[in-house]
């Protein structure tokens, strides 16, 4: 009953940071986290909850960063749209973040630390992490639509080459369909391998069909726009 | 010893060398006078005596003799030394003489000269020999036996003398600047290649006198011929080298190049010849590939260059002279091979062209039945095409066969061109056109409706049909419409033969295995099988039921689903009573025999026969089920109905129901009054049996997109069951010879694209029968 009390409060009024910092984790966290927490359910953070989160970290729901999260906290595989109070808790528990603008300076951190780093390494197992992560339980790919929007995102700041790729698969429209683990994980390594100016592809290496497709169409365009 | 007291004193050796010195010049210069058994047997004596005297007599005065010495160095004493000397010293005298009378001598008399001379002297020298026998079996061969050189028997000596006092001589005149005897020989041969008869035993004298002055060191009895290479070969060779490489010159700047293969064709038989008319056997490969050398290899340009003419204008005598000549030379045969090919290529595409623009053409003469715009897709008739095909074919095999005695590259030149035209030309509009045409071609000759009726030509027609089957790539694209076609002609009873049917199936079974032609022989069965099971049927109907219920002749044909390329119907289709009855009682029938079974009645494919009633002639109409259901209609709900009525009564869909309307209208036997299909009470019709279940347009095109679908199907899952193989003995494969071995176990079904593939490996991946291999991008592992 006090932690109810507690979380109306909070809730009620914009808290300053410092003031929220005054409390030990055991009581600061239920209350931070119950904020979010959907009706019904309070060891989980649905849709609404987690666009609330955003909002009060000041941080915009569009790029890299909810999966970010994800991926620090570990959420469990096909949880793309939830986040679990277990997860948070553990993770932050550590740190001893309870409040909205300490996720999001611990946020901001592992941003950089993921996407602006010259360690591939974590960047990878985050990429790598993020399929799964997109994945409905049973399902073997990933809607094409979804794949589009999670490169934009993640890996057309890293490569020209996946700019190029999401322009690609955008303008296939409705033909570009699911897509595989292959794919996901293939086109990273073209990323990697290939030059933007397509150096280092041949076709006679084993890349999965969809990426030697982009591969002809981005040749034509190239030609046609020096033409 | 009575006898001896004429002889010379054998331990004189002033008396003894005396009276041997002028029998040995008898036999050496006149010995065409003859000599007495005696005189011979004396002479043979004295050397005789000569030579054992050493064992009877002391050391002392072997002593004084032993020029050399080398008597004392072993414990033997044998005579000869001085007569071995004196023998020397008179053959270097003779030769003295003999030299001095050629001096003058130069070209044919010196040839005539030295051969009668060498004749003589040989002749002569042999007899000495043979004199001298015991001279040259015991001084002679011990002075060998020790090490010494230049000591021969006396035969040899004689030789080694010529050799050393006349011929070296004649040779190495300084003035005149050359070898004297072989200049002489070699003009005499080339008085010969100039046409010229020549005595062409002087040239053999010669030459043998050539090699037998060869003569080895070490051991006599050993042919050596470092003189005959020297004093004769070798110039022999560049003389050979100048003369045709002028004449060959001369001649192509007076003569096509055509003339000019005969010559050389006529200069090589002439060359073997002469190896065998006087050379030394040894010569045969060293003048047979210099002549090859300057008579075809430096001008084998030219000829190349000429046989597209000849292959233009067909001139098999001098293809072939051609393919004999450069056939010679390394490599010679390359470039023709690959002009053949292009040759080949050009002509099986211009034939096509030809019959696919002769197809164009024709029905703008007169019979436009509409057809003009449709023609445009499938504007060649198959045996058109085919024959247009096997045409040029047929003429450059029988080409290879006889101008290039059947050459392994000229026949892989041939395939290689013919698959590339068979498979793509003009009138492929798609890869699979080819052998779609093919596959209709042989349904025309299989087809009871085809003219070549004899037997011999039905089979010859197969027979080439498989002659261009060899070629065609997409195998598997003829395989689905052969068995589309062949359903048909079972299904509506058109087969021409069995025994050419079976014959043909035979054929592709032999080309590409049982697999191929498994479902077709299966089809073979199931039309046996029904034979029996449908006289069964009738036979049971007719003990259960009265003969007035059985008023629909009915026949049955049951087809395996696996084997028979037949879809089922999309559309339903309501059976009128008259016909229903007799489908339950079939599948009550047959469900008693076969339960478990699902039949699938296949309304498209069947056939009916109606009689009129209603004309005033009586008409059969011959139908599809489909204008049946629709006919009877107009037996149970009235003589006019709409469309509507129509679409209740017989199930079909309105936009299956209404091209068959149309055609009915076409056809008058419906008429379209107002918006209600009418019955033509007044149709007529010339023939008493009507044909009205003719096959709609649009039918017959989605056919062909249907089977390619198929096709298209039915790669994908060869493709991924080839992959799977070979992953499976591989388990780890990098992906280029996935890739390469994919192909290869395809290629004799169709040609598999790369990209296809890669689509298939794709698949295997997301099926998790293959994953890529941790830390190799281009490994995939196979996951059982």
């Amino acid at each position: 009953e006090k932690e109810k009390a507690v979380a109306k409060k909070q809730s009620s009024k914009v808290i300053k940071a410092s003031k929220a910092k005054l409390l030990p984790f055991e009581e600061a966290f239920p209350a931070w986290f119950s904020q979010f927490a959907e009706e019904g359910e309070p060891d989980k953070m649905g849709g609404e909850g987690i666009e609330k989160l955003f909002e009060d970290m000041e941080l915009s729901m569009e790029g890299a960063h909810p999966f970010i999260l994800a991926y620090r906290v570990g959420a469990a595989p096909g949880t793309f749209g939830s986040f679990s109070r277990a997860d948070f808790k553990r993770t932050f528990e550590p740190f001893n973040i309870a409040s909205s603008p300490a996720l999001s300076d611990w946020l901001a951190k592992a941003h950089d630390e993921i996407m602006d780093s010259a360690d591939e390494y974590e960047f990878r197992r985050f990429y790598a992490f993020v399929f799964p992560f997109l994945k409905n339980e049973g399902a073997k790919t990933i809607p094409g639509e979804m794949a589009v929007a999670m490169w934009g995102t993640v890996l057309a700041p890293k490569y020209p080459l996946a700019e190029s790729f999401v322009e690609y698969a955008t303008a296939q429209g409705e033909k570009f369909k699911a897509v595989s683990l292959d794919v996901w994980t293939q086109l990273l390594e073209f990323c990697e391998s290939v030059q933007p100016d397509l150096t280092g592809w041949s076709e006679d290496d084993a890349w999965p069909s969809t990426i030697d497709s982009f591969v002809e169409w981005k040749k034509q365009k190239d030609g046609s726009a020096a033409a | 010893m009575p006898p001896q007291s004429n002889l010379p004193d054998s331990r004189d050796l002033n008396a003894t060398w005396k009276f041997l010195e002028e029998g040995v010049d008898h036999i050496m210069t006149r010995l065409n006078e003859g000599m007495s058994y005696k005189k011979y047997m004396d002479l043979y004596t004295v050397s005789y005596n000569y030579c054992t005297s050493s064992r009877m007599n002391s050391g002392g005065i072997n002593e004084t003799l032993g020029v050399s010495g080398s008597a004392g160095r072993s414990g033997a004493n044998l005579m000869g030394a001085d007569l071995y000397k004196h023998l020397k010293e008179y053959f270097i005298e003779h030769l003295k003489g003999v030299r001095a009378e050629a001096a003058d001598l130069s070209d044919e008399p010196l040839l005539r000269y030295y051969t009668r001379e060498w004749d003589r002297y040989t002749t002569g020298a042999s007899y000495v020999n043979r004199l001298f026998t015991y001279l040259n079996r015991h001084w002679v061969k011990r002075e060998k036996d020790e090490g010494r050189k230049n000591v021969y028997v006396v035969y040899i000596l004689a030789l080694v003398m010529w050799k050393e006092h006349f011929y070296t001589a004649l040779q190495q005149p300084p003035a005149s600047g050359g070898n004297k005897l072989t200049a002489a020989v070699l003009k005499l041969i080339e008085k010969q290649r100039n046409g010229e008869t020549i005595e062409t035993d002087l040239v053999k004298k010669v030459i043998d006198s050539f090699v037998a002055l060869g003569l080895d060191e070490t051991d006599t009895n050993r042919q050596n011929l470092e003189v005959y290479r020297q004093a004769f070969e070798a110039p022999f060779l560049s003389a050979t080298d100048s003369f045709y490489s002028a004449e060959s010159e001369q001649y192509l700047a007076a003569n096509s190049v055509t003339e000019y293969m005969k010559k050389a064709e006529s200069r090589l038989g002439e060359e073997e010849s002469r190896v065998d008319l006087y050379l030394h056997a040894s010569t045969r490969k060293g003048l047979v590939s210099k002549c090859e050398e300057v008579l075809v290899k430096n001008h084998a340009e030219i000829m190349q260059e000429e046989f597209q003419r000849l292959l233009d204008q067909e001139q098999e005598p001098d293809l072939h002279r051609m393919y004999l000549l450069l056939s010679r030379i390394p490599n010679g045969l390359d470039p023709l091979r690959e002009r053949f090919e292009q040759h080949v290529k050009k002509a099986g595409l211009d034939s096509v062209e030809r019959a696919v623009g002769a197809a164009a053409a024709a029905p703008a003469d007169g019979d436009a039945k509409g057809a003009a715009a449709e023609k445009k897709e499938s504007a060649v008739e198959p045996k058109a095409y085919v024959d247009s095909l096997l045409a040029v074919h047929k003429k450059n095999s029988e080409l290879v066969g006889k101008a290039f005695r059947g050459d392994q590259g000229f026949v892989a030149s041939l395939d290689r061109a013919c698959r590339e035209y068979v498979n793509r030309n003009k009138a492929c509009s798609s890869p699979n056109k080819s052998p779609e045409l093919l596959a209709k071609y042989a349904d025309s000759l299989l087809r009871r409706s085809n003219k070549a009726s004899e037997d011999a030509d039905i089979e010859q027609a197969l027979s080439d049909t498989m002659t261009v089957f060899k070629y065609i790539e997409d195998k598997d694209v003829f395989q689905k419409f052969y068995s589309k076609m062949l359903a048909n002609r079972l299904i509506k009873d058109t087969s021409a033969s069995e025994d050419a049917e079976s014959s043909m199936i035979g054929k592709l079974k032999d080309a590409c295995g049982f697999e191929y032609t498994s479902k077709l022989q299966r089809m073979f069965q199931d039309m046996q099988l029904n034979r029996d099971f449908n006289a069964g049927f009738k036979e049971k109907m007719q003990q259960t039921h009265d003969e007035s219920e059985l008023s629909i002749d009915f026949q049955c044909l049951v087809l395996g689903t696996s084997s028979w390329p037949l879809a089922a119907p999309t559309a339903k289709l309501n059976l009128p009573a008259e016909l229903l009855k007799t489908k339950d009682r079939f599948e009550h029938y047959y469900m008693n025999k076969h339960s478990g079974r699902k039949l699938t009645w296949l309304w498209q494919h069947s056939r009916n026969e109606l009689r009129t009633l209603y004309t005033p002639q009586k008409y059969f109409f011959v139908t599809s089920t489909h204008q049946a259901c629709i006919l009877l209609q107009f037996n149970s709900s009235g003589d006019s109905l709409s469309l509507q009525d129509l679409v209740t009564g017989t199930g079909l869909p309105e936009d299956s129901l209404k091209p068959i309307l149309a055609l009915l209208v076409k056809q008058r036997v419906l008429e379209l009054k107002d918006g209600m299909y009418e019955l033509n009470l007044g149709f007529k019709s010339k023939k008493i049996r009507v044909p009205l279940n003719v096959p709609i347009k649009a039918e017959q095109k989605q056919e062909s997109a249907d089977v390619m679908k198929h096709v298209d199907e039915d790669r994908k899952i060869l493709i991924q069951a080839t992959i799977v193989r070979i992953m499976k003995s591989r388990k780890t494969l990098k992906h280029q010879q996935l890739i390469a071995e994919t192909i290869d176990q395809l290629k004799a079904r169709f040609q598999p694209r790369v990209p296809d593939i890669k689509k298939q490996i794709d698949v295997l991946l997301d099926k998790e029968y293959l994953e890529r291999e941790e830390g190799s991008r281009d490994n995939y592992r196979y996951l059982a």
